[in-house]
């Protein structure tokens, strides 16, 4: 698995250079990691605002127990992973992991009480104190699904990451990815009541918005500087095409957007929206790793210099 | 203060690797770490063409992004501008090397010898100095400065291609290159101010 990360014609040779080790071999678990934390915050937004107890606790155990599992095994010193905690100031990794453990401690004291054999809690989620513990949980949500997109625009290096609309996207697809895997579990978990039509609202508007967003993106990388555009062109017609087009554009937005649409309008049957938000998850996963994927180094001597 | 850098004249250098291996063989760097390299480029259109090589280390930034990055304070910058990894702070989580925009970090997945025989004396000296699952890089031969030498690689050059010195001097033979002939950085637009400059060819 290692060997294949080293590449003597990129060593070895001025010219565009893929980022291999957020992408590739152990990093594959990164991007589970990424994917994991951005989904069970986003579960967790979406069901507070639809109330819905149970959707929140499984957003904060994916993000305990998956993210956080998959980052640590990513490092290459797993049991160093407390360092993580030591450089806010300057690191966005420090910030998220900070932001996901507040997340994790305020999020799960607030559905605590809520969990059978904890009843004896001296706070529930209508008092004062649950009410306070819910607004720490939400700003840290909103941070875990914003401090992603940060940690890649900071990067100047990879031009096409260098972008603030970056983080814009990752917080549209974090949303769109809490509704849709709601909408998966929710009948299958409880008998809580779930406003399906809102659930579906949300998605389609998310959906929407997610459209706009991809394309401003691509467009503005494609126009802006020359490493930006060589990831483009690789995304639309080179080796991520395929999961870029065919699983974010078609199996991600264009299939179940449609389908959310008449569902809006007319009944439908509900394994089928739950098939089409699968998919809608699906294409989410495969939008970071096409980001994740797409990160060129430019060639570092100037280009097209005159002989 | 001082502010350590190297200049490569690129008329002088040949591409004969020989700061590569020079670099290897003072650091002890595993099979597939390069903490120097030399990048070979085509450039121009038939009939004007030529090759050029582009040898590359650590740009010991003044503003380097991967010690502003490094969550963990492994990353760090001496005063003098020497920007090094304290291996025992390093967790791998790379986040370094997605921001050096010269690749000029590596991560160290696992020990392996260089022959099939197994580790030789030589390797096994090295061994103490990499350990794995961490990100290395240059650090100017540090050692080799502190006792008043020049890295190694500047040492070892065999055209005389490269100059080390001190950037802040204005009178040293780095500030003067790089006056004279108008000494470039490789990519600016990343704003880390790197202490390497290169002479055009």
């Amino acid at each position: 698995m290692e060997d294949r990360l080293i590449h003597p014609t990129e060593l070895f040779v001025d010219s565009f250079k893929v980022q291999r080790e957020w992408i590739e071999g152990k990093g594959m678990l990164l991007l589970l990691a990424i994917f994991f934390g951005e989904l069970g915050a986003g579960m967790f937004l979406v069901s507070w605002y639809l109330n819905y107890l149970l959707g929140m606790v499984f957003g904060i155990v994916i993000v305990a127990s998956l993210k956080t599992t998959f980052h640590i095994l990513f490092l290459g010193q797993p049991l160093k992973f407390w360092r993580a905690f030591t450089r806010p100031q300057s690191s966005w990794i420090s910030r998220g992991v900070i932001i996901m453990s507040v997340f994790v401690v305020f999020g799960g004291l607030y559905v605590l009480p809520a969990i059978p054999g904890f009843n004896w809690l001296p706070w529930t989620a209508q008092s004062p104190l649950g009410n306070a513990l819910v607004v720490v949980a939400i700003v840290a949500a909103l941070g875990e699904i914003i401090y992603v997109g940060f940690l890649l625009a900071s990067l100047p290096s990879i031009p096409f990451w260098n972008s603030g609309l970056l983080p814009i996207l990752f917080i549209t697809y974090s949303l769109l990815d809490g509704a849709g895997l709601t909408f998966i579990i929710a009948p299958a978990l409880s008998n809580e009541a779930i406003n399906v039509h809102q659930l579906k609202r949300i998605e389609i508007w998310l959906t929407l918005f997610a459209i706009i967003n991809i394309l401003a993106y691509i467009w503005t990388m494609y126009h802006t500087t020359v490493g930006g555009k060589e990831s483009v062109l690789e995304l639309i017609k080179g080796r991520i095409a395929t999961p870029f087009i065919g699983g974010v554009l078609i199996v991600g937005i264009l299939i179940p957007l449609p389908v959310a649409i008449y569902a809006h309008f007319f009944l439908m049957p509900y394994a089928v929206l739950g098939i089409t938000a699968f998919m809608a998850l699906a294409g989410s996963f495969l939008l970071r790793y096409s980001i994740l994927k797409a990160g060129i180094f430019p060639p570092l001597y100037p280009l097209y210099t005159p002989v | 203060m001082v502010r350590y850098g190297i200049v490569i004249d690129l008329k002088r250098c040949i591409g004969c690797y020989g700061c590569l291996v020079a670099c290897k063989a003072e650091n002890f760097t595993p099979p597939g770490v390069f903490w120097a390299r030399v990048l070979k480029r085509e450039d121009g259109k038939y009939p004007s063409v030529r090759r050029l090589s582009l040898p590359l280390l650590c740009m010991h930034c003044a503003e380097p992004a991967c010690v502003e990055v490094c969550p963990t304070g492994a990353s760090t910058q001496r005063e003098d501008g020497i920007v090094f990894i304290d291996a025992e702070k390093c967790f791998g989580c790379r986040y370094c090397m997605m921001a050096c925009p010269y690749g000029s970090r590596f991560f160290h997945y696992r020990e392996r010898p260089y022959f099939p025989a197994g580790f030789t004396p030589y390797e096994e000296m090295g061994r103490q100095k990499h350990p794995t699952g961490v990100v290395e890089k240059c650090d100017l031969c540090r050692e080799r400065i502190e006792k008043g030498l020049e890295p190694a690689c500047v040492a070892n050059c065999m055209t005389k291609a490269r100059y080390f010195g001190d950037l802040e001097d204005p009178a040293s033979e780095v500030s003067r290159l790089i006056r004279q002939r108008h000494g470039f950085q490789l990519r600016p637009e990343a704003g880390t101010d790197p202490s390497v400059y290169y002479l055009s060819p």
